[in-house]
């Protein structure tokens, strides 16, 4: 059946989709987007995020220093023209928030605060109290609904992309309230549904963060970018993964080992709790590892303490710590250390994009967590990325909206034979697997654990070959995974096992290109190969799908005014 | 952590093979810090992949994993186990919506109601974004920063008796939402909303129940935003009684 | 797609839906008690033995308990009002809003005070 047609599809409704729907809809009144996303677009993983959004805003500042900042975090990985591009843009999208109403914390003046954050040298980050993500995922969804060219599929999950000769030409999807396969024709997809943290067994990130648009992008022939470095949040809660925000630190709150010391001094000495996201968490693992860490039900952690910053500051900036805390382990940390542990929270790669969005399939876009421009190099500095959502996302709305005004009708041929053999590859292929030796929780559960132990903080070449050898084999036995539940209408049971599709897919890429990297650089930390190695690996790593094992080539890194040189904090 | 196995008793609706609900016992095996979708999560990964519902963030942020627990709407995120009283849990979807699968509802009814009430910043004029930020004091944010906490996550609506029997009642949430914006001191839509919902479809249809305040996970309080929003409403009329002329600003 | 429907007796099932059943009714007995207060001055003005009449029909013991269902509804209804002035209307006069439980109280004295003064003025002079 075909759901209408539209001039852009968004796939992903998060910070990154919805502000480049806007950016399409107002840079182009005549073309109809639709967002097309798995969940309500509220639901979306953007309204976890609780730190912040960086931007250059007062005179203290300067974007050379942000510039500075983020590509010394990415480990002098990150494009610097990019970074350039990006900080440069990112006040305006604070105002333009602003604007739509997004509810900024304030100073007495009226202006829009800003906090301290991890590897940003001042205070730079702008929030709303510690539900920055929240705020900003409904202040953007509820101004959609201010546009007539914007249109909602909601639960509608994405399959593949639809070509036409080599351009993008829409998507096919699962309509999961209709029970149905359909197609959504346009003349151009962008890409944004977040990242791939399911992919490891501890990790902050929703159930629905299963790296589909990596996936998709990856089938389609497109490059996926960087995909070894993944970051690893110093700071989640043990058992759960619930993410206790860097702004708990950014506000002063202390890192504690269990003989009540600030450890973070034999590490970075000079930044304290506001080091950098990989620095930390690798300090927290060696603390572990030499037997300073507490003991718990769920492992070893170490304490977040927040009680010598009072109630009061810990209700008015971080209310949402102290609400997860309360409510989750039954600590009130105005009196009690929070137990943290580091957890997978970002991935810095995705699918190889500029800084318009455009990937190497004519009308093919990505942007937000899916896309790597690339602006995090190898790690990631907190509240750059919820910036990168809406400053690319505005980028890449602009240039979709350019190029759907010249680019004609796709015929709909392909559209028609794409969704006869997507119904043949899911509905007959799939759904009629009867219940075999393998559950999709099963085979699931082993990538995960399989990706923490061997493609976690620490990575050798044994480990790396392992993964790979594994994941193999994985695949293998994700052909015996029968499904139980034959009903078309909202089959969860269907959609858990097309996502771990997609995430054997990135996994795959993941563990090939770590092993690539013979080299130590931000996020990415091999124990054989401890140095960074700028002669042979000053470069980003591209995976491209093959038979077998992937392609993996490399591109130099851009570097404009910043030399490389040592990272220290 | 010691185990122990509590009996969940979980609505079922197959849409394509039943036509009504049942019921379906699961035996789940419970420990102290175990939640209820921890419970629903072990139930589809290794009892009965068929059940079907919603979830994410797991951490009461999203809105996605609301149901009837034991008769009271709740984020199953959120609910331990042991604090359940009685011996078996009962799971439904939640209430007055209609259900598409087992715990599953549609909504998009509120998601109309949502965007009737213009959830966004209405100005005369649009200042350029080189103007900078429109100013905005501490106090003024505090004025709508309670309602401004909504997730949508739709518990008020399971719980209010009104919406159940008149489905055209503009609801809990969606009259919350409008409350925000209207306190906003950089908004000015607030005749133009008040408008809309000073109707007896909209906020006038509500008899303060109050129980939309007392299932809300993050104390958005929309009971009382809609008395305010009756008192906002009646002054409104008033003054177009008295001023007719300056009335429609 | 199955439509939701309400269960019989909901409002029995959760005892914050049976007080506000309970409230919601206790109006008409509020608007019945009026009815009776205007019948009564009807007949005070028709002169001294219709009163008197009046009077000793209220006395009888049918009447009594009508009288005391009547008033058991009113209070249930002006009580719960009282709880729910506070929450429905916040008071601000700090920077903080007056929690409802002090707006609560606050009716309840000043609910006593009054009917303290009233019962004084009708029955204080004797």
């Amino acid at each position: 059946m075909d759901r209408a047609t539209y001039d852009v599809v968004v796939v992903g409704g998060g910070a990154a989709g919805l502000r480049a729907a806007i950016a399409a809809a107002e840079a182009n009144p005549a073309a109809s987007i639709a967002i097309v996303s798995k969940v309500y677009p509220m639901r979306s993983h953007t309204v976890s995020a609780e730190g912040g959004t960086a931007a250059v805003l007062r005179d203290y500042d300067s974007f050379d220093l942000h510039c500075f900042d983020t590509i010394k975090g990415s480990d002098y990985l990150a494009d610097q023209d990019a970074v350039e591009f990006f900080v440069s843009k990112c006040p305006e999208e604070i105002v333009q928030l602003e604007h739509w109403g997004c509810p900024w914390s304030r100073d007495p003046d009226g202006r829009v605060s800003q906090r301290a954050f991890g590897g940003m040298s001042v205070k730079r980050t702008v929030f709303a109290a510690d539900k920055v993500g929240f705020h900003i995922l409904h202040a953007l969804f509820q101004t959609t609904m201010k546009f007539d060219n914007i249109h909602r599929l909601d639960e509608f999950f994405v399959t593949d992309l639809i070509r036409e000769g080599n351009a993008a030409a829409g998507v096919t999807a699962l309509d999961m309230r209709g029970g149905e396969l359909v197609r959504i024709t346009s003349k151009a997809v962008v890409l944004a549904t977040g990242g791939c943290g399911r992919i490891y067994e501890f990790t902050t990130n929703g159930f629905i963060k299963t790296g589909d648009g990596m996936a998709l992008a990856y089938r389609a022939g497109v490059a996926l970018k960087d995909m070894e470095f993944v970051q690893f949040h110093p700071t989640a809660l043990p058992g759960t993964g619930i993410l206790i925000t860097e702004a708990a630190r950014g506000e002063g709150g202390y890192l504690i080992n269990k003989d009540g010391e600030r450890f973070l001094k034999r590490y970075v000495p000079e930044k304290m709790e506001l080091g950098p996201r990989d620095i930390l968490s690798r300090s927290i693992m060696s603390e572990i590892r030499e037997g300073r860490a507490f003991d718990g039900p769920y492992g070893h952690y170490i304490g977040l303490d927040l009680r010598h910053l009072g109630e009061g500051t810990i209700n008015t900036k971080l209310p949402m710590v102290r609400e997860l805390a309360e409510k989750y382990v039954g600590i009130d940390p105005v009196n009690e250390l929070i137990p943290v542990r580091p957890g997978q929270h970002y991935i810095m790669g995705g699918v190889a994009t500029n800084a318009r969005g455009e990937t190497s399939v004519p009308g093919l876009y990505a942007v937000g967590e899916t896309a790597c421009v690339s602006i995090n190099g190898a790690n990631r500095l907190g509240s750059n990325s919820l910036s990168e959502c809406l400053v690319f996302g505005t980028s890449t709305g602009r240039a979709v909206a350019e190029y759907v005004r010249k680019k004609d009708w796709p015929s709909g041929a392909a559209a028609k034979e794409a969704v006869l053999a997507e119904e043949a590859r899911i509905y007959d292929g799939f759904l009629k697997r009867e219940r075999g030796s393998e559950t999709v929780a099963g085979v699931r559960k082993e990538m995960q654990q399989l990706m923490e132990r061997d493609v976690g903080i620490y990575r050798t070449e044994a480990g790396l070959r392992e993964a790979c050898a594994r994941l193999v084999s994985l695949r293998e036995r994700f052909a015996g995974i029968g499904i139980a539940d034959k009903e078309r209408v909202f089959n969860t049971e269907l959609t858990t096992v097309l996502e771990l599709d997609y995430m054997l897919e990135v996994a795959t890429a993941i563990a090939h290109s770590a092993l690539g990297r013979e080299e130590s650089r931000g996020a990415h930390s091999r124990t054989d190969f401890p140095k960074r190695d700028d002669a042979r690996f000053l470069n980003h790593t591209l995976a491209f799908r093959a038979d077998g094992a992937p392609r993996i080539e490399y591109l130099p890194v851009t570097i404009t005014r910043w030399q490389p040189a040592a990272r220290v904090y | 952590m010691a185990e122990r196995e509590v009996v969940f008793r979980v609505h079922r609706y197959r849409p394509e093979s039943d036509r009504g609900p049942t019921y379906q016992d699961y035996r789940v095996p419970i420990r102290d810090d175990t939640v209820v979708l921890d419970a629903l999560n072990h139930i589809k990964d290794t009892l009965d992949p068929t059940l079907t519902f919603r979830w994410s963030c797991r951490m009461g942020i999203c809105g996605s994993c609301g149901m009837n627990v034991n008769g009271t709407p709740v984020l199953t995120c959120g609910v331990f186990v042991k604090d359940l009283r009685g011996g078996v849990v009962t799971v439904d979807p939640m209430a007055n919506f209609p259900v598409l699968k087992d715990l599953v509802v549609e909504f998009d009814d509120f998601m109309r109601k949502l965007q009737g009430v213009k959830p966004f910043l209405i100005r005369k004029e649009d200042a350029p974004l080189s103007a900078g930020e429109y100013r905005q004091t501490p106090e003024q944010v505090e004025a709508y920063r309670q309602q401004s906490m909504c997730i949508n996550c739709m518990l008020c609506y399971s719980a209010c008796p009104v919406y159940s029997r008149t489905d055209h009642f503009l609801g809990p949430a969606a009259s919350a939402i409008a409350y925000r914006y209207i306190k906003d001191s950089r908004d000015e839509g607030a005749d133009e909303r008040l408008g809309r919902i000073s109707t007896k479809t909209g906020i006038w249809e509500c008899t303060f129940v109050g129980e939309c305040s007392v299932v809300c996970p993050k104390d958005v309080d929309p009971a009382a935003a809609i008395q305010s929003l009756k008192v906002l409403a009646s002054m409104r009329h008033m003054r177009r009684i008295l001023m007719p002329k300056s009335a429609s600003r | 797609m199955l439509p939701w429907k309400r269960p019989a007796g909901w409002w029995l099932r959760n005892p914050r839906y049976f007080l506000f059943q309970m409230r919601e009714v206790g109006g008409v007995f509020a608007a019945l008690y009026a009815l009776v207060l205007l019948w009564q001055l009807r007949e005070f003005s028709q002169g001294e033995l219709a009163y008197a009449t009046f009077l000793a029909f209220m006395g009888t013991p049918g009447m009594f308990v009508v009288n005391a269902v009547m008033f058991a509804f009113v209070l249930v209804h002006a009580i719960t009002w009282f709880a729910l002035i506070g929450k429905a209307q916040p008071v601000q006069l700090t920077k903080e809003p007056i929690p409802w439980q002090k707006a609560f109280a606050g009716n309840l004295v000043a609910w006593v005070g009054i009917s303290v003064v009233v019962l004084y003025l009708i029955f204080g002079g004797l």
